[in-house]
């Protein structure tokens, strides 16, 4: 589907109050929109807090991941590449991803029923999310954002106070929440922090991790719904996920990523006929020719140490159950 | 009331609407966001006010800026932020220098020197939001431009033109860190 065509999909879809579930990637190329209703006929199954066509088999069995990650010279020179355009000035904060071959003895479908979390996605067998990350939420006529960073092992000692006195996880929340009140700000007026670094615990195979979101809410005109598919093109691609400034950032990006990340960091949302609510497609898995690969990565800073970044990205490799 | 016309070119940056919308809490203002690939500076005449945005990059990958305040300098006030704030600066023939450590998302204490207009009811210390690798030198700085405002080390964070409105912020007025960023860009509308 071409960009023109889910923008006219989407407003009628918005406007007409008819539910639907969109699918955007990161380098807004091949978007997908479809009502809820015909979501089985497209072999795409959601939950967002537990509600969708996607049920979940929960059972407290761990899945065993093989992981084969890239190699860290390969991540220090992309790693190196980024750190001098930081220091040069081009950027504050960016998110470095990167491919990881993995191997699993189940199939994508069985994984995703399994998994835990806010935000779950199969899409035609081409790729699972199960995302702990809010992109945007619409209620009335508010729009609120709740932008992740910090990530610690929850099981080390005193976890909470290492996460939340970490100075460079404060500085890079600064900034995310800085960049996430500017993009709320491009669609809706009056812009607050509602709450800022509180923390969420995520069970995961390989244990626990505590995460530090903050809570953003913004006003919206009356009349959102007649081109909400220019509002959320306009958010695109997310900060969190990106980074700041996101224009010089994104091409910072690709130079060191050197490859799409197609459905990647791309997000995912239902509009039930009267609210939305959305996801970054992180924590994700994706089938391709040669097999699986986990998607995962970090936000960069001038503070960021390269093992420490690289541990992290190895880290964030995990299902959660 | 008349309502101020005021010019924000943006400098590719992910910044610019949160001022766009500290002006829209401030009221008494009409904003224009002009993106700087889309800026014809001779354009900017019908403005009252005009405010340079933050972005990445150096002053001269932004010529046509540097040429507003070339056009402008004499008739309207300008507000230069971060990089806008180096822009002001350079064109007045002071010089730029990488700091040792880079300061994104932090905020620290600045002390302010001079209360002039747009430092008008503003604490002598206060705690403001930075992002930024390159600063203002205080060596050769120009005659023509005054330092209102510095931290703890010394890092110059405010400029005036001796003569003319033309203010330069090295801190963040919009950023959520900055403690008095409101009263600041109220006190440059006004």
């Amino acid at each position: 589907m071409r960009i023109e065509e889910f923008i006219h999909t989407v407003n009628e879809y918005t406007i007409k109050g008819i539910p639907f579930l969109f699918v955007i990637d990161f380098e807004k190329e091949k978007p997908f929109v479809s009502k809820i209703e015909d979501l089985e006929k497209e072999n795409v199954l959601y939950s967002i807090k537990n509600k969708g066509n996607l049920t979940s088999k929960r059972n407290k069995k761990t899945i065993p991941l093989k992981i084969d990650v890239i190699d860290k010279a390969m991540y220090t020179n992309a790693f190196d590449k980024v750190k001098s355009n930081i220091i040069q000035g081009n950027s504050y904060l960016t998110n470095l991803t990167f491919p990881t071959n993995i191997e699993v003895d189940i199939h994508l479908k069985t994984i995703i029923e399994k998994a835990k979390a806010k935000y779950k996605i199969f899409f035609k067998n081409e790729f699972i999310s199960f995302s702990p990350e809010s992109f945007i939420q619409i209620k009335k006529n508010k729009i609120y954002t709740f932008p992740m960073k910090g990530t610690i092992d929850a099981d080390i000692p005193n976890a909470e106070n290492k996460l939340l006195e970490d100075k460079k996880e404060i500085y890079e929340h600064n900034t995310i929440v800085d960049l996430m009140r500017n993009d709320l700000a491009m669609v809706a007026t009056n812009i607050k922090i509602n709450r800022f670094r509180y923390l969420e615990k995520i069970k995961t195979s390989k244990g626990n991790i505590l995460q530090a979101s903050s809570e953003i809410e913004g006003v919206l005109s009356k009349n959102w719904k007649m081109n909400f598919g220019e509002l959320v093109l306009k958010l695109l691609p997310a900060g969190s996920i990106s980074g700041a400034p996101k224009v010089k950032t994104v091409e910072i990006i690709q130079q060191a990523e050197k490859q799409k990340r197609g459905y990647y960091t791309g997000i995912f949302g239902v509009f039930d006929g009267e609210n939305v609510d959305s996801a970054v497609l992180i924590r994700y898995i994706e089938n391709r020719e040669k097999g699986l690969i986990y998607q995962s990565g970090g936000g960069i800073t001038s503070q960021s140490n390269l093992d420490f970044e690289y541990a992290e990205m190895i880290q964030k490799i995990y299902i959660p159950i | 009331m008349k309502k101020i016309k005021i010019a924000l070119i943006d400098h590719n940056d992910s910044f610019t609407f949160n001022i766009v919308d500290l002006l829209h809490k401030i009221g008494g203002n009409k904003t224009t966001v002009i993106s700087y690939k889309d800026l014809i500076v001779k354009n900017l005449v019908e403005f009252d006010k005009i405010i340079l945005s933050p972005g990445p990059c150096l002053p001269n990958d932004y010529p046509k800026t540097l040429e507003i305040i070339r056009a402008f300098y004499k008739t309207k006030p300008i507000l230069g932020i971060c990089l806008g704030h180096q822009i002001i600066c350079a064109y007045f023939g002071a010089t730029l220098y990488n700091l040792k450590e880079v300061v994104h998302g932090i905020n620290k204490k600045m002390y302010v020197l001079e209360k002039e207009v747009v430092f008008k009811n503003i604490p002598n210390l206060t705690e403001v939001g930075l992002y930024h690798s390159w600063a203002v030198s205080t060596k050769n700085l120009p005659e023509e431009i005054k330092i209102l405002a510095v931290t703890q080390d010394k890092i110059i964070m405010s400029i005036k033109h001796v003569e003319y409105p033309i203010y330069g912020i090295q801190f963040h007025p919009e950023s959520f860190l900055t403690t008095c960023g409101k009263i600041i860009l109220n006190n440059f509308i006004i």
